[in-house]
């Protein structure tokens, strides 16, 4: 929380131009300490005022101390504050601000000894638009131009009758805010807003962009709903006559060549101003998601369309068109990852065909596609709405795996004996496969616990007998790999998955039903994921290095148990609850005690203490990620778990599907065309390349090999072994430099596998401030700062930290957390801070000290609105 | 040698402060020298800076966790004690500055408050914080109130 108090003021010192630019033993970047020597042009004074660079890249710091040195500006900053403050009327505040610049000055000089010269200056081009620009202005008949310091900020022009106060030929700082550029003067007394939003981000807008309606000082805008802001005028009134309703989202065209208010054409209206759908669309913008695909991404997609015909006549896939796969999803989807065909061994043991759509054969590097795959890492989905990864007429067509329709897939054939234990080497084959039906989970669920008849699809379509007769096969094969995740000694807390969906014009909290037929597909999709991660883990090919990615969750610490388990004590104690409550941590594992704490409780109160001791066990945990290397999967207590079954959803999918295909292909080459070692490692390197490098980064001498190597995967088997041969006659061995080509594709797929999941979780805060907004700002009865009269809500704290307690209310059910900040609206007097081994938050300063303990009943209320977010306080204890 | 000025003394000055104007740069500014002071072992120096940085703005969690740190490295544990805790008051997630806040509160006598703030760090820290935490919990006495 910045304070108000502190406003901002410019900070120019009277240095001499040529002084600040011989300041290179630090690391700033564009000096904001300039004055005369007035430059005699332009140029000059970039020349002056622009750091130098020396190669650019990060910062290279030969020292011994871990922290970073401080830029000259930061140290100018510094010194300027504490020499103004030195002469405050207020002794303290003069001394305390005597001392710092004091001793600012000695860090001043013993960074310029001890730090000299080898570090390298950070490229401006490495910093996002900076707040503050330094530069000059320059008139040209009635326009103002700004010209930054910076050479690669662009200029922008301002209004001359604003800026016509303004000085030409001094350095002037201009301060770029959301919707206006303020130019500034070296005294920092003047101050001109510049209201010019068209030009001024280096770049421009987007030729077609998804906006947001803005009305500035009366005029309307389009502004790209991404950031940074980029404006753009709008006509002053919409195509119907009726002037612009601010906040509304709009599809526009930009064509930059035309005058303002001919240069938009909007495309469609894709939600009205003040709608739940405009709230949600603002969300997707301020995380940068972009429901637009490029015009080539789009080209590239309809080309894909319209050779789909052709992609099924590879011969390199297995015709199953003819074996009874069927997929189960929810109601209405059209993105069908994955379809199966289920049998039953002569031994009671089972045969799962579980299929997954071929995403990787219609997104390969090089392509816009795979670019724009990239970048956004997965598809993401906000309440009523996604965005997907990959344009619809893929994920929803070409791609799924549509019930009714030819598809190709990727499948992976499991073997199992009746307890579930996988008995065989899983098989992978490319296939085309013919889904005879797409169920729901609801529909499944009713059938196998209710006996109800499931005659027809989602679609409408008969539902044949040959499918009907696998749902028993489905249920068997989940039930068993239930059982072995319980033995695998997996930690299953009760949860309920509350989902946030628009229905109408509001955002509502909606349970996901636990769909019985849900869990059990899920256990079929974690096998497939955990035999997908071991083909990667595993070769017949010695010494083979394959790339993989794997989903990790560590588990917890010895000292992070052990600490859990005083927590417990702690709890069991406070509530008074009998032994049986105890985690017996010497003598049974997490996942026996969290089984017992669903079945300990014998009242109301008890079942509400007993999940939030269980959501406490869960809080240890931290969130899974993806690594380069195998390891545990804690949540699942596996050894190595991959991504396979989401391909069209995330980018990790499509790389881990080309990576398991080429791997295939070469096993199966390796011994037909009976290759030795050495030329299975060269023909896995230009296999390899082949599937995870743009050819432009292939190197020059291997780029027609690779791709050579790649259409191994399209021709049938008996052709193969010529193809692999000719290519390992003359074949280098993977170089060192080419498998680091290959490793930093696969860490980029990484990074943006992790990444987009952590999007997707700051989608959900936002989402659910939105929620919060519509559940409760009724009760501030339409007012921000509040209401006596906000209704009082009960609920139960479950968990404390340092500086907020987080309570379950019971109705309705979501979880509000109050912050310090909170707290003490209610408890001025108070302090706060962990009490209880951890399990508590008390007041610590009054003469009643609070004590929040989890487990706790509390009565909260809400209290005001503060643009942000909503607030609660405490309304009573209990 | 100057005496430092204590957490309420300081958010006394950022009152006095209220009508001065003053960049929104100029805490990070403070910091980032601070910082460099705190590395060299420019300890009196870090504290000055450290104390103009959360006079500035006392809602810097890392003002305060320097602040502290530069106290508990010239054994002035009381300060730092009370820096800490305001630096976890404002941001929970410093571990670091959590661990060393416990330490503070062992070293003034809290052990219970101690205790419950390392249980705090050891279920959310990885690696070297949480191992040393640990260590640190399993050094203490079990039932033991110490006072806050």
């Amino acid at each position: 929380m910045r304070s108000p108090a502190i406003t901002a003021k410019p900070v120019v010192t009277t240095t001499p131009a040529t002084t600040t630019t011989t300041t290179t033993t630090t690391t700033t970047a564009a000096p904001v300490t300039v004055t005369p020597p007035v430059p005699k042009v332009i140029d000059d004074f970039r020349a002056a005022t622009t750091p130098r660079v020396s190669g650019g890249g990060d910062l290279v710091m030969p020292m011994t101390h871990v922290a970073p040195a401080p830029s000259s500006a930061a140290l100018d900053q510094a010194g300027l504050v504490a020499n103004q403050l030195k002469n405050h009327p207020d002794a303290n505040t003069a001394s305390l601000f005597a001392r710092a610049g004091d001793a600012n000055e000695r860090v001043r000089k013993a960074v310029s000894i001890d730090i000299p010269m080898q570090m390298q200056v950070v490229t401006a081009k490495a910093k996002r638009l900076p707040g503050e620009i330094p530069g000059m202005l320059k008139a040209t008949g009635k326009t103002l131009t700004f010209y930054p310091a910076d050479e690669q900020l662009k200029p922008f022009t301002i209004d001359a009758s604003q800026g016509q106060h303004l000085r030409t030929g001094v350095v002037l700082l201009a301060r770029v805010g959301k919707t206006t550029v303020d130019v500034t003067t070296p005294d920092g007394v003047t101050a001109a807003p510049i209201y010019r939003l068209d030009n001024h981000q280096p770049g421009g807008a987007r030729s077609h962009f998804i906006g947001v309606v803005d009305l500035v000082a009366g005029q309307p805008f389009i502004r790209d709903a991404q950031p940074p802001p980029r404006f753009v005028p709008l006509p002053a009134l919409a195509s119907d006559g009726k002037p612009w309703a601010e906040g509304a989202i709009l599809e526009v065209k930009y064509d930059k060549s035309k005058p303002n208010g001919e240069a938009i054409t909007v495309m469609s209206t894709m939600a009205a101003a003040g709608t739940a759908e405009a709230r949600t669309w603002r969300i997707a913008g301020d995380q940068r998601l972009d429901a637009l695909f490029t015009p080539r991404a789009l080209m590239e997609a309809d080309a894909l369309a319209a050779a789909q015909p052709a992609s099924l006549q590879d011969a390199g896939l297995v015709d199953w068109t003819n074996k009874p796969f069927f997929a189960i999803d929810n109601p209405g989807s059209q993105d069908i990852d994955q379809a199966m065909w289920l049998e039953r061994r002569a031994d009671g043991g089972f045969l799962m065909h579980y299929a997954l759509a071929d995403a990787a054969h219609y997104v390969k590097p090089g392509t816009a596609l795979w670019e724009t795959s990239s970048q956004r890492g997965a598809s993401f989905y906000l309440p009523g709405m996604s965005v997907p990864m990959m344009p619809r007429n893929l994920c929803e067509g070409v791609v799924s795996l549509n019930a009714g329709e030819d598809h190709r897939a990727v499948v992976m054939t499991i073997s199992m004996d009746a307890q579930g234990k996988v008995d065989a080497p899983t098989s992978f084959v490319r296939a085309k496969i013919h889904s005879q039906a797409q169920l729901t989970y609801a529909g499944v669920t009713a059938h196998l616990q209710h006996g109800q008849a499931i005659d027809a699809d989602d679609h409408g379509t008969a539902v044949s007998p040959a499918i009907r007769d696998q749902l028993k096969l489905f249920e068997g094969i989940g039930k068993v790999r239930m059982e072995q995740a319980s033995a695998r000694g997996v930690v299953e807390p009760q949860r309920r998955e509350m989902e946030i969906a628009r229905v109408g014009n509001r955002f509502e909290l909606k349970e996901e039903h636990a769909e019985y037929a849900s869990a059990l597909n899920a256990e079929l999709s974690i096998l497939a994921n955990v035999e997908g991660a071991r083909a990667l883990t595993t070769s017949s090919i010695k010494d083979l290095w394959v790339p993989g990615i794997f989903r990790t969750h560590a588990a917890p610490e010895a000292g992070t148990l052990r600490a859990l388990e005083q927590q417990v004590e702690a709890f069991v104690s406070h509530h008074q609850l009998p032994n049986t409550w105890q985690w017996q941590r010497g003598s049974e594992s997490m996942s026996t005690w969290v089984e017992r704490l669903k079945v300990v409780p014998n009242n109301d109160r008890e079942r509400a203490l007993s999940v939030v001791l269980q959501s406490t066990t869960l809080s240890i945990y931290q969130a899974s990620s993806y690594e380069r290397t195998a390891g545990l999967h804690s949540g699942l207590q596996l050894d190595a778990y991959g991504r396979f079954t989401a391909p069209m959803r995330e980018l990790v999918g499509i790389v881990s599907h080309a990576i398991l295909t080429s791997k295939n292909v070469l096993e199966e080459v390796a011994t037909t065309a009976k290759l030795n070692d050495k030329e299975a490692h060269a023909l896995w390197g230009l296999l390899l390349m082949g599937a995870v490098l743009p050819p432009e980064q292939i190197p020059a001498d291997k780029r027609a090999a690779a791709a050579q190597a790649q259409q191994l995967l399209s021709l049938p088997s008996d052709q193969r072994s010529s193809l692999a041969r000719s290519l390992v006659k003359d074949a280098a061995p993977m170089s060192d430099g080419e498998r680091k080509l290959v490793d930093d594709a696969m860490n980029r797929a990484m990074n943006a596998g992790n990444h987009s999941r952590q999007v997707q979780r700051q989608v959900e805060g936002a989402s659910r401030k939105l929620l919060f907004d519509d559940l409760f700002l009724a009760d501030l009865g339409g007012n921000a700062a509040g209401s006596a009269q906000a209704p009082v809500r009960r609920g139960v704290i479950n968990s404390v930290t340092p500086t907020r307690i987080s309570i379950q209310l019971s109705d309705p059910d979501v979880e509000v957390r109050l912050g310090a900040d909170d707290l003490k609206l209610t408890h001025p007097d108070q302090s706060f801070q962990l009490g209880d081994e951890g399990c508590s938050l008390e007041g610590v300063g009054a003469t009643k000290p609070v004590r929040w303990f989890i487990g706790d009943a509390i009565s909260i209320k809400a209290s005001h609105h503060d643009g942000d977010k909503l607030h609660f306080v405490v309304a009573e204890e209990n | 040698m100057d005496t430092a000025l204590s957490p309420r003394e300081l958010l006394a000055i950022h009152r006095q402060l209220d009508s001065e104007d003053i960049d929104d740069d100029a805490t990070a500014s403070f910091v980032a020298s601070g910082t460099v002071a705190l590395s060299l072992g420019n300890l009196q120096d870090a504290i000055s800076l450290c104390q103009a940085a959360a006079a500035c703005d006392p809602a810097n969690a890392r003002a305060w966790a320097l602040l502290g740190e530069a106290h508990w490295r010239n054994r002035d544990v009381g300060a730092a004690r009370e820096a800490l805790e305001q630096a976890i008051r404002l941001d929970d997630d410093d571990l670091a500055a959590a661990l060393l806040c416990a330490r503070a509160q062992i070293a003034t006598g809290a052990t219970l408050t101690a205790r419950a703030l390392l249980q705090y760090v050891i279920s959310r820290a990885r690696g070297v914080v949480q191992r040393d935490a640990d260590a640190l919990l399993s050094s203490l006495p079990m039932n033991e109130r110490g006072h806050a």
